[in-house]
């Protein structure tokens, strides 16, 4: 099981940690959403909490807590630019289908 | 909430105060009340903070300053005072005079700074027999008297202050 | 997939919930926009890569083009391209005709004094111009962020008053942006540098942008920028220093001071480059007509000497209004692409014995601060982090008999800040008083700037003198003046007509808002009911987190059922109506029947902040 990043995504994950003076890693996981299944959660960790699975890619560290880690297995993080839009792009082999509005997706 | 300004900042009134307390208790409570709190809240909670941030403003300007501390803390007692000074005082309004006179005369900067140190020294005095009296119910009007001086001594400071400005050019 | 953010601890938004905020700098010269992303604050590039839009708006007869494309028409259309229009925000046409030889266009009266400007499109008011600049920019956010924006801190000169204030902020509606907040420019710059150097102390800024020089002394201390004094000049900026160039130039050439408008913006844009080319080179070259010279560094010192000894007296007193000896400032800031010129950054760094930083960018440190206000006032991070307490930065004050002007707020006064003034009736049954108010130093009210004249009525009629009627002066946190008045006898509350003297009507700004496209073809009556809907859910929604909050602990059981009531009520008004008048009132039932409880949980909150600070003292 891991969820991975590449090294663009790592490269800004690095520039925002240091940026913002704080932070152990980044979480990633998922929640429900009303819209059409699950949403993704992308956040700055400042306190790990300790039912969370760590795995380290590129230097950086990610924080997965234990129920959303069977959604993203295999995940990979990816920052890329879309015309003028730039921003992180999750990779799941998971995802079965997407909501029409591009911000919620199901397994 | 018709607290009174010492007592929004939790303090008992007093004439002796530790402004370095006071300003870190004011940056404290601002966090609370300032409209940035609310900028997404409805529009009767930000008129509500805009209320209180005033309140709290304004009573902390009156409590930093010593001469608007003293007339507070005279009105707190239901003394309902006239500013300008008055025949009552006849030795202070003859220093009054040559104070004013003395800065009309003013052309330099060492000779402001000089002045300015005077200012200072007039106003510790005042205040040190302002904090020694004015509990005392009997020595109301002497309470009274020194702090229509402070008032005046104060006025004078915004004075110099123009009269800087005036150099400056 | 849309693409994500990084978010702060707990706050991942929800699909379609994210909070997207700019801070926006919309400058003499040049304009930015900026945003908190990923943590990051950063500008916002246009698709060539090009992050400040110059504040050029070329009016055609069939388009609208802002930016460096209009920038390029300056001297070939110059009365249809509208450059530096910042000076004009607020101003009336005796002060435009002060400027007129910087600034060649055709201006016309509008209602108030708030002059317009002729173009082949129209006429155009300083406003509309404003908003179409803003309007650029929000695109641009808009398509970056990938979303509507929730709202826009925008960066004002901290020297700025009530009405180039209510200007701007009637530019930003008419571009169709929220402003969560206005804030001085010098604040944000140090907001920018504060977070970035974790300081602590005291700090000046200086800040010399194209046709504005502000000065504010501020002391950081645990996140909280709190403004000592604020001071400057909003008619002296780096245009001026171009100026005394061109005017050199015109003297050297012996040539006449009658400039047709092309002439004069060739000139202009000559005299620009240069100012700029002498920061690297010790000598410059310039022509006019037939006429060719060299102008020396140490002549262009000769020239800009006095603007800056102007910039200069503005840093002391500043200081003095402080209360703040010069050994006791820890570091100045230089802002705005002016102070790039060598001599200013000598100058300055000689007044405050200490080497001026300059490691951020000085043309986007403003849009960086304001971003990372705008990412606290959205909601973004929990914002126990900053807290800037800003000033006013020119007294207020009333015309009294006699013709003088009588101060209420002082200067450098922190805001939000609110002074009241008790003021009687001189005739029998008088029920009406006008009362005109004015921002200044001065005691002549010639000398002063005419805000707005406010009519009080609805004073109930008594014998003369015996009315007692309290107004109320209110700077709210954008520096912007309300004015209340009750009549305290009979607990009347005067109703209040607002005739500014240099800006827009109501009437007017509701014309230019159906006029634009924004608004064109759709219904007003669906309109202000959407409105209406969206305010009281906002309310409903507020009120609910609130009682879950504190509903147990600050209401008894009467209150809460009484609550309860107006909650229902404004849920079926809610669900059922279509009249956007219905749905307002349940709002405001539901508003008035929660105003004690809304107080109560704001006097706890602020005693719970001084518990914090004595629990603090007794562990040390």
């Amino acid at each position: 099981m891991a969820v991975t990043m590449t090294e663009a995504a790592a490269q800004h994950i690095r520039r925002s940690l240091d940026g913002r003076g704080k932070g152990e890693g980044i979480r990633v996981g998922v929640r429900t959403t009303g819209c059409s299944g699950m949403a993704y959660v992308l956040e700055f960790v400042d306190e790990p909490v300790s039912e969370d699975q760590v795995f380290e890619s590129h230097g950086t560290k990610v924080y997965v807590d234990a129920k959303s880690l069977v959604y993203i297995d295999g995940t990979e993080l990816d920052f890329v630019r879309e015309g003028l839009n730039e921003g992180f792009k999750f990779n799941n082999p998971n995802v079965r289908g997407e909501c029409g509005c591009g911000e919620s997706f199901n397994v | 909430m018709s607290e009174c300004h010492f007592g929004l900042f939790g303090l008992k009134p007093a004439f002796e105060l530790d402004l370095t307390e006071l300003s870190a208790r004011y940056r404290e409570m601002a966090k609370a009340v300032h409209p940035d709190r609310f900028a997404d809240a409805d529009a009767r909670e930000q008129r509500l903070a805009i209320e209180r941030s005033a309140n709290m403003n304004e009573a902390y300007r009156v409590l930093k300053n010593p001469a608007q501390r003293a007339l507070y803390l005279l009105r707190l007692q239901g003394c309902d005072l006239a500013l300008e000074a008055t025949v009552q005082d006849p030795s202070f309004l003859m220093q009054q005079m040559h104070l004013r006179e003395a800065l009309e005369e003013i052309t330099d900067w060492p000779a402001v700074n000089a002045f300015k140190a005077e200012l200072k020294q007039l106003q510790q005095a005042q205040e040190q027999e302002f904090s020694a009296i004015w509990q005392d119910a009997a020595r109301m009007s002497e309470a009274e008297r020194l702090v229509r001086r402070l008032q005046f001594l104060d006025k004078l400071a915004r004075e110099v202050r123009q009269l800087e400005e005036r150099l400056d050019d | 997939m849309a693409l994500l953010q990084i978010a702060e601890p707990g706050q991942a938004p929800k699909p379609h919930q994210r909070r997207l905020a700019v801070g926006i700098d919309l400058g003499t010269t040049n304009s930015l926009v900026a945003s908190v992303r990923s943590g990051l604050a950063e500008t916002l590039p246009d698709a060539d890569g090009a992050v400040i839009l110059p504040s050029a708006v070329h009016y055609q007869a069939s388009a609208t083009v802002v930016g460096a494309a209009a920038k390029a028409a300056t001297s070939q259309d110059p009365l249809n391209t509208i450059v530096s229009v910042k000076r004009l925000m607020g101003r009336g046409l005796q002060d435009i005709h002060q400027l007129g030889e910087q600034l060649p266009y055709r201006f016309v009266a509008g209602d108030s004094q708030m002059p317009f400007i002729e173009t082949c499109q129209g006429n155009k008011s300083p406003v509309e111009v404003s908003a179409d600049i803003l309007k650029a920019l929000r695109a641009r956010a808009e398509q970056t962020l990938g979303g509507e924006l929730v709202g826009a801190v925008i960066t004002v000169p901290a020297y700025f008053d009530d009405a180039q204030r209510q200007a701007t902020k009637d530019a930003a509606k008419l571009a169709g942006l929220n402003v969560l907040r206005l804030l001085n420019e010098p604040t944000a710059a140090a907001v920018a540098y504060g977070l970035d150097k974790q300081a602590e102390g005291v700090v000046a800024i200086y800040d010399l942008g194209g046709g504005t020089f502000d000065v504010s002394i501020l002391r950081l201390s645990r996140g909280v920028f709190e403004v000592l004094a604020t001071g400057g000049d909003s008619a002296l900026g780096g245009d001026d220093l171009d100026l005394a160039i061109a005017h050199w130039v015109l003297g050297e050439a012996q040539a006449s001071t009658d400039l047709t408008p092309a002439q004069q913006r060739s000139l202009l844009e000559q005299a620009c480059a240069a100012k700029e080319a002498l920061t690297d080179a010790s000598s410059v070259q310039l022509s006019y007509g037939s006429w060719q010279g060299v102008l020396t560094r140490e002549r262009f010192v000769e020239l800009i000497d006095p603007l800056l000894e102007r910039t200069l007296k503005a840093c002391r007193r500043a200081l003095r209004d402080a209360d703040v000896e010069l050994e006791e400032v820890d570091a100045v800031v230089m802002v705005g692409g002016s102070t790039r010129v060598p001599r200013v950054r000598d100058v300055v760094g000689r007044l405050f014995a200490r080497e001026p930083l300059t490691d951020i960018d000085p043309d986007q440190v403003v849009a960086i601060g304001a971003s990372i206000q705008a990412d606290v006032l959205a909601g973004n991070r929990s914002g126990d982090e900053l807290l800037l307490l800003d000033v006013i930065p020119l007294s207020l004050g009333l015309e009294t008999m006699g013709g003088l002007m009588e101060k209420v707020i002082a200067r450098n006064t922190t805001i939000p800040s609110a002074r009241a003034q008790e003021f009687t009736t001189y005739k029998d049954g008088q029920t009406a008083m006008l009362i005109h108010v004015l921002q200044g130093e001065r005691e002549l009210i010639s000398a002063c700037r005419s805000l707005a004249r406010f009519e009080l009525r609805g004073i109930p009629p008594m014998p003369a003198g015996a009315a007692k009627i309290r107004v109320t002066f209110q700077v709210d946190a954008d520096g912007l003046l309300d004015v209340t008045a009750r009549e305290l006898n009979s607990g009347v509350e005067a109703s209040i007509q607002v005739k500014p003297s240099y800006g827009l009507s109501d009437d007017e700004i509701a014309r230019m808002l159906t006029e634009s496209m924004e608004y064109a073809g759709v219904d007003k009556d669906a309109r202000a009911l959407a409105e209406e809907q969206v305010d009281a859910d906002r309310l409903l929604e507020a009120v609910q987190a609130a009682l879950a909050a504190d509903g147990l602990a600050l209401l008894s059981e009467a209150e809460r059922r009484d609550i309860d009531q107006a909650i229902a009520q404004l849920l079926q008004v809610r669900a059922q109506s279509a009249d956007a008048a219905a749905v307002s009132a349940a709002a405001k039932a539901l508003s008035v029947a929660t105003d004690e409880f809304a107080a109560r949980r704001m006097d706890a909150s602020v005693r719970a902040a001084l518990a914090g600070r004595n629990v603090q003292e007794i562990e040390e």
